[in-house]
């Protein structure tokens, strides 16, 4: 039930959103004509070059491999990382042993990890994807278990009164009271699965988007590297806010 | 029904603040017969919560005992609910669902459960509102709905932390006739924590009144108007009036 003045609002909130976009196109497209730098490309050059690309296939190639990556990471990293935060919510001793390592690969620059992992581990798929993971699963912890810490001692004790067992308390009131915070940490998480993805293909990989930034810098195709990281940006931008949605769906009840 | 009585044994409960015990409940004696009505009555922070906790086995006394029908207290069981002071009620879920909380946790099928909690909610007055949050509701709605769901496990003994603070006076005045006229049918045992003195005389066969830090009874005070009471004779007998004068002596006494 939506009033026709919300609705309006919401109109009013997508022209800004919609206007903003259009100042921003003008203004890269006037900077790159003025030749500004040399690398700067207008913004048409750049959309020309990213139809070439998609009806290339080049684009969706790229695209293809790299999120081969990035979903393999990020799933792993999700699926670790909301057990860990979950576990430690619930065993204390657990808690100390793994919040140092946590908060040592949060704090710290993860790239500086690459050089390691591929020492370590060599080129290719998996040490991408491991990297994508390393990059996604302390935040992903850290918010699951702040989740759990933020549950309201009373519920916990009302379950006890009304004589949840373990299992109970931990499936009708532990794991759907730390939903939001986990929530929370898959979306931050995922953006930093993107950073991590890029760098990881912009130093290890012969294929992929990471790639085709560099192959594109490297022949100076500027427009190129352009409408790449253009893609990017859009593609990321829509996961994210699917990822919004499907997490307004799910907390309803706090809205 | 089984009927059974509360006894409390020299209980006595500290709290850790800054490292050092605070006392809050000191030795205290307490008997509470199968199928009475009893009132705790007290200044704030003097222990009625910590009293309500321990007997419902959601806390544990640091010295004495409580024994229910011949067994000592070692934890929640069914034959106890709580009415909690602060609702306590699952964010997540729906007023139906908060509502058969207790009978979930039992394993009681879906359609029987349902069907029982409907029964509760409308006798406290929330029939529409079965599919709503607990953030779309106003306190004095959420503590009904504490309320029907301690009632739809139909406990022995009712423990009752306040549960018409927040409610409205028409509305409190309605509760205390249904609460009154439930325990006329059902004879259960009840203990009831309250801050009004007409609502303890109203509903009470014993009052007992709590000094603060630490927490001891001063006074037993043993009501003496006729079963069953009905709002308008019994409020404006002298017998009422005389006990609640008598009360608030006692209490002015204590600040
Ligand atoms: N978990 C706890 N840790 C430390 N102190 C506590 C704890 N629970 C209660 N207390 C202290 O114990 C005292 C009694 O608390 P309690 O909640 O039983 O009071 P009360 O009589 O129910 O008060 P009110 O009428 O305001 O509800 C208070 O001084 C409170 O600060
Ligand atoms: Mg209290």
């Amino acid at each position: 039930m939506r009033s026709r003045a919300a609705k309006r609002q919401k109109v009013f909130q997508i022209s800004l959103r919609l206007f903003s976009l259009l100042v921003f196109a003008l203004i890269w497209e006037v900077a790159g004509r003025a030749e500004i730098s040399f690398g700067l490309r207008p913004l048409s050059g750049t959309l020309k070059a990213l139809v070439d690309l998609i009806g290339s296939g080049d684009l969706a190639y790229a695209f293809l491999i790299s999120f081969r990556t990035l979903i393999t990471g990020f799933s792993a990293a999700a699926i670790f990382g909301v057990s860990l935060g979950l576990i430690m919510g619930t065993f204390r001793r657990f808690e100390h042993f793994c919040n140092v390592y946590l908060m040592l690969l949060l704090s710290m620059p993860t790239a500086a990890l690459i050089p390691l992992i591929l020492l370590t581990m060599g080129f290719g798929f998996v040490a991408e994807s491991l990297i994508v993971f390393l990059f996604a699963v302390p935040i992903i912890a850290i918010n699951t278990h702040t989740g759990v810490l933020n549950i309201e001692a009373s519920l916990i004790q009302m379950s006890r009164c009304f004589l949840a067992s373990r299992s109970q308390l931990f499936l009708k009131v532990i794991l759907p009271g730390s939903v939001p915070m986990m929530m929370a940490g898959l979306r931050l998480g995922l953006s930093r699965a993107f950073i991590g993805m890029i760098t990881a293909e912009l130093i290890l990989s012969p294929l992929g988007l990471g790639r085709l930034i560099s192959i594109s810098t490297s022949k100076f195709q500027y427009e190129r590297l352009f409408a790449v990281t253009l893609s990017i940006l859009i593609v990321a931008a829509l996961i994210l806010d699917g990822m919004q949605r499907v997490e307004r769906r799910l907390l309803r009840w706090r809205h | 029904m089984e009927r059974l009585g509360v006894e409390l044994h020299h209980i006595s409960k500290s709290f850790e603040k800054d490292g050092s015990p605070v006392q809050v409940l000191d030795n205290l004696d307490v008997r509470n017969e199968a199928g009475e009505f009893v009132s705790f009555l007290g200044p704030s922070g003097c222990g009625k919560t910590t009293t309500l906790k321990i007997i419902g086995g959601l806390l544990e006394p640091d010295g004495g005992e409580v024994i229910i029908g011949n067994k000592r207290v070692t934890g929640p069981g069914p034959d106890r609910s709580i009415v909690f002071q602060d609702y306590a009620l699952l964010p997540w879920v729906d007023v139906l669902r908060n509502v058969a909380f207790g009978l979930e946790l039992r394993g009681v099928p879906k359609g029987e459960r349902e069907e029982i909690a409907r029964t509760y909610i409308q006798k406290v007055k929330l029939s529409g509102f079965e599919h709503h949050y607990p953030n779309e509701l106003s306190g004095g709605m959420q503590q009904r709905v504490g309320l029907a769901r301690a009632l739809a496990v139909n406990p022995q003994i009712l423990l009752m932390d306040e549960p018409f603070a927040s409610v409205d006076e028409q509305t409190r005045r309605l509760f205390q006739s249904d609460l009154s006229d439930l325990w006329q049918e059902e004879q259960k045992t009840v203990i009831f924590i309250t801050h009004s003195m007409e609502e303890a005389v109203y509903l009470s066969d014993r009052i007992f009144v709590m000094s603060a830090r630490p927490g001891r009874i001063v006074e037993e005070f043993v009501v003496h108007l006729p079963r069953p009471r009905t709002a308008q004779d019994i409020r404006g007998s002298k017998e009422f009036t005389e006990s609640v004068e008598h009360l608030w002596g006692v209490l002015r006494e204590l600040q």
